[in-house]
């Protein structure tokens, strides 16, 4: 199991997701974060500070989460992302499309 | 018993008929003297008669003497009996002697006294026994008015009257004897009779007591006794009742004997069998044990290996092992599990494959033999313990790096060196305890370093005379050996441990190993075999199993052993990482779904200057990542399709990115320029 560590700013669901998130353990993360989905929470923050690898199985669960998020006029962002990581999400275009912010206060003045 | 009663009865019978005859014999003596008295009386009595008519005042004595010549009218004796009479003396009435016959004895007062006694009225024949046996008797001879005229008394023989007697007494005894026959045969009939049936309920119980049963006739007669009412029938009766149940019981437990007895040789054939079974299980243990040791050797131009184990004959747990590591490092080990038997070798087995695998997903041996006991001491119900000796030998670095868990240090030998024990790391026999840490120990190698490693089979070995082979005689042959190749260095201390222990029975395991690190590089036409970890000089390869749980973390510890070595930054890893990950995950879900035993995997990297190289191989169905559907980057959000993204990123995080089919492999090969990274990431 993947444990997302959740908490709430405001409105604001902050998740705090710690290690890897790769092909091994990419179905529980999906079915942990789209469970909060479809629990109603649309405004969703991912802490990443705690995360120093992720694949692309992960960045297609933020995907996924972004798109549903995005339907219910919620939003989902992320922040606190480790160097290395977020040159994964710049060259996957996934910058683009998911806001990222350098750390939480900021990110939750977004909201 | 029915003697005894037969005896029994039998003496009280003749006892009963004594009894019987002493009284007849007493009532036979009382007649005689009867019959005696009588005699006396009738021939007093006619002596008296004869003397009626005579005047007894001149009585001669020829006259008398004539009177001698009466018989006694019993019996009709002759005269020779009559003569017996042999005094005869005649009293006038006033008991004076008025006669007697010749050679009679003068009268006293004891012939005188009866005679006047005799005389008195009524007074009869007055008889007499003589002490000499003779008989007298006095009568008084009667007058013409019936008054005593005078007396006689007469003295004869016992003679004539014991002849009388002797005939009275034979007649008598025929009598006692005949009684006395028909006495005892009656009584032994009797006590027969009586007998007959404890006699026959003896030969029952005897019959019994032998375990038969009773005769036929016995037990007929028996039944037949048992009929009557009395206390014999009841106990004939019971006898036979008695022998019934007993011979019942007597055929049960023959049943029963039967019984066990085939229970019995059924047991013994099932053991038979056991130990049979048991043999050819230890013999097969023996076999196992000695093919589960590695029949190949790594090979390698870079290292030398030679191993030899004999087995005990009752099965040890002894085991080397030696192994390429899939990211290219000579492993070996050597260890010797406690105890003997199966469940030794069983141990042996477990252990030896959990510390291939753990040796292969820790790259430290200190974490790869503190995961090996973690996990033997999950599976030790019989609480053996392995002491083990574990090494890993860069063969680039040219170093050693072991651990020590409670084994003998093993020999380094140095060239042109003593032979010197590898100093131990304190480290525990394996399977003892779980989550325990194990210190490690590197060592650098000189080209041609050997080591020694070996279980105490060899230096407790025993001669004939129980002396042990022990670390000296060892230590010389290591010193005289020094410089030999790990075969015949192996071999040489084989040969001396066989002519020391001679004939002498073999009681543990013995095992050795011997590698040598000979160093260089690797030349560059080296062609290792299909899935050996082997490439040219400065490439580090690992294999990779088609399991993406087990396998995403040990290529990140792969790949970051290399990158620490060349010194990358945390994203360089990462982004290397990153590209294996997506290649792998797609080979394993795509290219190997259901048929994982068929992959051969392979991750090869290596640095040419400041440019990292990557080469990912498969054989898998042809693949080629650059074709894959590239993504249009550029999408909104809303219309980006999900997944098909990994390998798009690979492409997008290094500089270059070919593809190629060789001989049936998918072979991409990546490129990264340090330089560019690091301004990037900058």
């Amino acid at each position: 199991m993947v444990d997302l560590y959740p908490e709430y700013d405001d409105s604001v669901l902050v998740l705090n997701p710690l290690g890897r998130i790769d092909g091994t353990n990419a179905k529980a993360f999906e079915e942990a974060l789209l469970g909060r989905i479809d629990a109603g929470d649309t405004q969703i923050l991912m802490n990443f500070e705690g995360i120093n690898y992720i694949s692309s199985a992960g960045l297609r669960v933020l995907l996924m989460a972004a798109k549903r998020t995005s339907q219910s006029s919620g939003q989902l962002a992320l922040c606190s992302v480790q160097d290395h990581i977020q040159e994964v999400f710049r060259f996957s275009g996934f910058a683009e499309i998911i806001p990222i912010h350098e750390d939480r206060p900021k990110a939750l003045n977004t909201f | 018993m029915a003697g005894r009663i037969v005896g029994m009865i039998s003496v009280l019978t003749i006892a009963g008929v004594i009894a019987a005859a002493a009284v007849l014999l007493l009532l036979a003596l009382d007649s005689e003297e009867q019959s005696g008295q009588q005699s006396a009386e009738v021939l007093a009595e006619s002596v008296a008669r004869s003397l009626v008519n005579v005047d007894l005042q001149s009585l001669a004595e020829e006259e008398v003497d004539s009177l001698l010549r009466i018989s006694a009218p019993a019996g009709g004796e002759s005269d020779d009996e009559a003569s017996e009479l042999s005094d005869i003396w005649v009293f006038n009435p006033q008991a004076r002697l008025a006669g007697s016959s010749l050679d009679a004895r003068p009268i006293t007062r004891s012939e005188i006294v009866p005679a006047r006694a005799a005389m008195e009225p009524g007074a009869g024949t007055l008889v007499q026994a003589l002490p000499d046996g003779r008989y007298a008797a006095t009568t008084a001879i009667p007058g013409p008015d019936g008054a005593a005229i005078g007396a006689v008394r007469v003295e004869f023989t016992s003679n004539q009257i014991g002849t009388h007697f002797d005939v009275y007494q034979f007649e008598y005894l025929v009598g006692v004897v005949v009684i006395l026959v028909a006495l005892v045969l009656g009584s032994w009939f009797l006590a027969k009779r009586l007998a007959r049936p404890i006699g026959l309920m003896v030969q029952a119980a005897r019959a019994v007591e032998d375990g038969r049963q009773p005769e036929p006739r016995v037990a007929a007669s028996l039944r037949n006794t048992s009929l009557t009412r009395d206390e014999y029938g009841e106990l004939a009766g019971v006898v036979l009742d008695m022998a019934r149940e007993v011979g019942a019981r007597e055929i049960r437990l023959n049943g029963l004997v039967e019984e066990r007895t085939v229970e019995l040789s059924d047991k013994n054939r099932a053991l038979e069998t056991a130990q049979r079974e048991i043999r050819n299980d230890l013999e097969m243990a023996h076999s196992v044990q000695a093919a589960l040791v590695p029949l190949e050797l790594p090979e390698d131009p870079r290292a030398g290996v030679a191993a030899f184990m004999t087995p005990a004959l009752d099965v040890g747990g002894d085991f080397y092992d030696a192994f390429l590591t899939d990211d290219g490092r000579l492993a070996f080990a050597i260890a010797d599990v406690s105890g003997k038997g199966v469940a030794s070798a069983l141990m042996m087995a477990v252990g030896r494959a959990v510390l291939r695998s753990a040796a292969n997903q820790h790259p430290d041996p200190s974490n790869a033999v503190a995961s090996t006991n973690d996990q033997l001491c999950g599976m030790n119900p019989k609480e053996l313990f392995i002491t083990a000796f574990f090494g890993v030998i860069d063969l680039e670095l040219g170093t050693l790096t072991y651990v020590n868990a409670g084994h003998d240090p093993p020999y380094l030998l140095r060239p042109n060196e003593d032979p010197e024990m590898i100093p131990h790391t304190g480290g525990i026999a394996l399977g003892v305890l779980p989550e325990l840490n194990y210190a490690e120990t590197t060592i650098p190698l000189d080209p041609g370093t050997a080591l020694y490693l070996y279980t105490d089979g060899i230096t407790e070995a025993e001669n004939a005379t129980g002396q042990q082979f022990g670390r000296d005689r060892l230590e010389q042959r290591l010193r005289e050996a020094n410089g030999d190749g790990p075969r015949s260095l192996m071999d040489g201390i084989l040969v001396d441990l066989r002519e020391f222990t001679g004939d002498a029975k073999q009681f543990d395991d013995i095992t050795c190993l011997a590698v040598q690190f000979v160093g260089g590089a690797l030349p560059e036409s080296y062609i290792p075999g299909r899935g050996e970890p082997h490439l040219a000089s400065g490439w580090r390869r690992m294999v990779v199993q088609p399991q993406l749980e087990t396998s995403l973390p040990r290529v990140a510890a792969f790949v970051e052993r290399f990158a620490e070595a060349q010194g990358f930054s945390a994203a360089q890893i990462y982004r290397i990482n990153l590209a294996l990950d997506e290649l792998l995950t797609n080979t394993i879900e795509h290219g190997f779904r259901g048929r994982e035993q068929e992959a051969d995997i392979s991750v090869a990297l290596h640095s040419e200057g400041d440019t990292v190289v990557v080469r990912y191989e498969d054989n898998g169905p042809e693949f080629n990542p650059l074709r894959a559907t590239e993504q249009d980057l550029e999408l909104e959000l809303e219309e980006r399709p999900i997944g098909g993204l990994g390998l798009q990123l690979i492409s997008s995080t290094f500089d270059a990115v070919s593809y190629e089919r060789i001989d049936g492999r998918n072979v991409t090969t990546l490129r990264q320029s340090l330089a560019t990274q690091s301004a990037e990431s900058d």
